[in-house]
């Protein structure tokens, strides 16, 4: 059959006409249906439901569903409306939250200025030791109402990351009448969340179910989410159909999971892995000793034999291609070289790896204790004495927030996507790392500090890539490799988005979102 | 019918086919038993691999010639730390059996030969400890001591320590009533030599064959703990935990997971047949059965 120029002309623009009418039938065939129970399998406890502490990933979820921020972000990482419907900034230490009308707690109470308030001064007060406490104390002036619709938050400075703040975890708001009624916030949940805690029973299950009033109500009736410890165990629950839902797959499930038209995984590299490492514990007072343990770590053996070769070398720092203040002077400083490592020890003052005797903590987590196990034995085999500690997760938590380790094998999710993040861990009085561990240095603190203030990008990017140059220069961790981090579901399961811009972490918390093909 | 005798159905070659059948009952898991040992003696040149060297770029490899086991997710040669985890698993084992036998032996022998109060609070001690599931008494104990050679070899000693003063303490109530006894007993010896010279030697078979048992049990126990996180950490080779790590990747592999399976099976299996050929060859009452 001959086709004409003319009939080939047509046919190229019936295409281009028809092709976004058929992608809007697609999208409205998969609109999203209400009702269903989403089995939710959970890689642990949540250990705590206080909505002003971090418990972890885990309790981070768990919260995002049942509480409310005042602003989110949408599926593309920007920050959207949430309790406030709108905001605006008349100068640049002065932001005025319009609040959304309307919206009530899970018990019935109105959401007002005044729990706003109390929001902020409960975080602010230091017997609740909110994870934002040291953060707020030093941002915010004073926070005002106006009227019962609308707050005034005052800056001591300019903040390039305060709308990031109010949009991550740690921030939501809460009722103050519920609170002053005697509302336990570490036993029982109350929000203004799609979702409402029905029950609990630690170690075994969370119900959430469906709160008709919420201002953004989900498509689901309930949720169970279930702590599956076993990371077996949590892949067979999704395989039988047991749960609908899982986080945390391993790595050597994640292949066939993709390659099953039965289940979808959605997978992020936003969470690493690196070894903490204590200033005040000798040998790594000097920081020659930790830039050399940086150096004899070969992190694609790590990436091999922990992950399966899936997840992506760290031999940078925590600024990555995507980011806007992405240095790539400062992304591939982390090589494995064994002889520089050497040369480093010689420098502190040590002879050979033999003269080095360390102590690394672990959690009993198998993202954990695998990359542990292979740093481990990699320094072992280096020359150096390593005796690996094994703990779980709750003496974990405590040695972190006391700074009781020498080493400690850990993993992270940024708290946002702007060069910020750094000051949660390396500013002397960041809550994520140095404070608990003394590490300070006077010029990298100035910097965190100015790169707070400044709002400016470009000038922001020069100050960001000085912060690198100095971490380079301090070593305050190993970096290890950004992991694989990947939730499963069965294909009946929709809506799921995993956050880009190192926000994935954060997804969990938006079950609002998802629902149940039937 | 006219029946045919045949030198086989003599009393003498009976008797001879018996003595050859209890041989076999007791060399074969004695071969067993002698060939782990050798595994852990002979671990280092075994295999030109050390037990937690790394190659990531044979990764569950399979049996051949450079790896006989192959080798597990983490490129390590299974054998090598087959061989290893044998010297652990050994040490501990006869470590915590050696400790408890002892311990438990001069404590139920004593309780019996002496009787009155102290007979008592020892033997309702033992029970109290009987009493209690061995693994969830060895989790407790672990969990607050934290996991360690030392502290396995604790824990499985102090499970064990009962159940040789049982033993020892049944054996002694028999023994101190014999005439030997008692005339020690008369000529003025002390209670010390008594219990050393006349009633240990004469209650050592069925502790024997108590230890014997017991040492598969503790290997049992151990690889169970250390299945559980509770043994030696990581990336120390112990049997238990490559089981439990390996396990995780069986739909990737299946040998790494097989191979220390079968080796804590077949170990167990040995010392238990061990044991009940111990006791049929140290019991008069079993001697001349199959």
């Amino acid at each position: 059959m001959r086709i004409s120029r003319r009939t080939l002309g047509k046919l190229i623009a019936g295409t281009i006409v028809g092709a976004p009418a058929f992608v809007r039938g697609t999208r409205a065939a998969a609109a999203p249906t209400r009702g269903g129970i989403l089995k939710f399998g959970l890689y642990r406890d949540p250990v705590g439901l206080d909505p002003h502490l971090n418990y972890g990933a885990t309790s981070s979820s768990l919260q995002g569903n049942v509480y409310d921020t005042l602003v989110t972000y949408d599926v593309h990482g920007n920050i959207a409306p949430a309790l406030a419907a709108s905001w605006s900034q008349p100068q640049p230490t002065l932001y005025i939250f319009s609040l959304r009308r309307n919206v009530t707690f899970h018990d019935g109470t109105p959401f007002t200025a005044a729990d706003v308030l109390y929001s902020f001064r409960r975080i602010l007060d230091p017997q609740t030791k909110a994870t934002r406490e040291k953060e707020f104390e030093e941002l915010i002036e004073s926070v005002r109402a106006r009227g019962d619709a609308a707050v005034e938050v005052r800056l001591r400075h300019p903040s390039a990351t305060f709308l990031d703040i109010l949009a991550g975890r740690e921030t939501f708001m809460v009722s103050q009448r519920w609170a002053e009624a005697g509302g336990d916030f570490k036993k029982a949940m109350n929000g203004t969340g799609a979702f409402r805690l029905a029950s609990y029973e630690p170690n075994v299950r969370y119900v959430l179910e469906r709160f008709p009033k919420a201002w953004d109500p989900a498509s689901l009736d309930r949720v169970e989410l279930a702590p599956i410890l076993d990371d077996r165990a949590r892949v067979n629950a999704l395989k039988s159909g047991q749960a609908d839902f899982i986080e945390y797959l391993p790595w050597q499930d994640t292949e066939f999971l993709m390659r099953s038209r039965d289940f979808r995984v959605y997978r992020g590299f936003e969470v690493f892995n690196m070894i903490r490492l204590n200033p005040t514990r000798p040998p790594l007072v000097n920081p020659k000793v930790r830039q050399a343990l940086n150096f004899a770590i070969n992190r694609e053996t790590v990436s091999l034999t922990a992950f399966g070769g899936q997840a992506q070398l760290m031999d940078g720092f925590l600024l990555r291609k995507d980011a806007w203040a992405y240095n790539p002077e400062t992304s591939k400083v982390w090589t494995y070289d064994p002889q520089r490592a050497l040369a480093l020890l010689k420098d502190a003052g040590l002879q050979r790896p033999q003269d080095l005797h360390l102590v690394l903590d672990s959690a009993n987590l198998t993202v954990h204790l695998d990359t542990a196990q292979v740093v481990a034995t990699m320094l072992r085999s280096w020359g150096a004495t390593v005796d690996l500690k094994i703990n779980d997760v709750a003496t974990l938590f405590q040695k972190r927030v006391t700074g009781d380790y020498m080493m400690m094998m850990d993993g992270l999710s940024l708290p946002w996507a702007d060069p910020d993040f750094y000051y949660r861990y390396f500013h002397s009085t960041g809550t994520a790392y140095a404070a608990a561990v003394k590490f300070k240095n006077a010029r990298l603190d100035q910097l965190l500090e100015e790169g707070q203030r400044i709002t400016d990008r470009n000038k922001r990017r020069a100050v960001y890539a000085d912060v690198e140059r100095i971490l380079f220069q301090e070593a305050p961790w190993i970096f290890v490799v950004w992991r694989p981090q990947a939730e499963a579901a069965r294909s009946a399961v929709k809506g799921y988005v995993r956050l880009p811009g190192g926000l994935g972490a954060l997804s969990v918390g938006y079950l609002n979102r998802v629902w149940i093909e039937k | 019918m006219p029946s045919s005798t045949r030198a086989s159905d003599t009393p003498e070659a009976e008797r001879a086919r018996r003595r050859r059948i209890r041989r076999l009952r007791l060399l074969t898991p004695a071969a067993v038993v002698g060939v782990v040992a050798a595994l852990a003696v002979l671990a280092p040149a075994l295999t030109a691999y050390g037990p937690e060297a790394i190659d990531p770029r044979l990764r569950m490899a399979l049996p051949s010639l450079t790896h006989p086991l192959g080798t597990d997710e983490f490129g390590r040669d299974i054998l090598s730390r087959l061989a290893f985890g044998a010297r652990i698993t050994l040490v501990v084992s006869v470590a915590s059996i050696a400790g408890a036998a002892g311990i438990g032996t001069l404590l139920g022998s004593a309780a019996a030969y002496l009787g009155g109060i102290g007979d008592l609070v020892v033997m309702r001690i033992a029970d109290g400890l009987l009493s209690f599931p061995p693994i969830l008494l060895a989790i407790l104990v672990i969990t607050f001591l934290g996991p360690s050679v030392v502290n396995v070899i604790l824990v499985i000693g102090l499970l064990y320590v009962p159940r040789f003063a049982r033993v020892a303490h049944a054996a002694t109530l028999s023994v101190r009533e014999t005439e030997y006894v008692a005339a020690a007993k008369a000529q003025g010896a002390p209670t010390a030599r008594i219990l050393r010279r006349d009633i240990l030697p004469n209650i050592a078979a069925p502790l024997f064959v108590q230890a014997s048992l017991a040492l598969g049990h503790a290997i049992l126990l151990e690889s169970g703990l250390s299945f559980l996180g509770l043994g030696p950490p990581p990336p120390a080779p112990s049997w238990g935990r490559m089981i439990e790590q390996s396990s995780r990747f069986m739909s990737l592999s299946v040998w790494p997971v097989v191979w220390p399976a079968a080796v804590v099976s077949g170990t167990v299996l040995a010392f238990n047949l061990l044991g009940d050929a111990l006791r049929d060859l140290l019991d008069p009452r079993l001697r001349g059965s199959v």
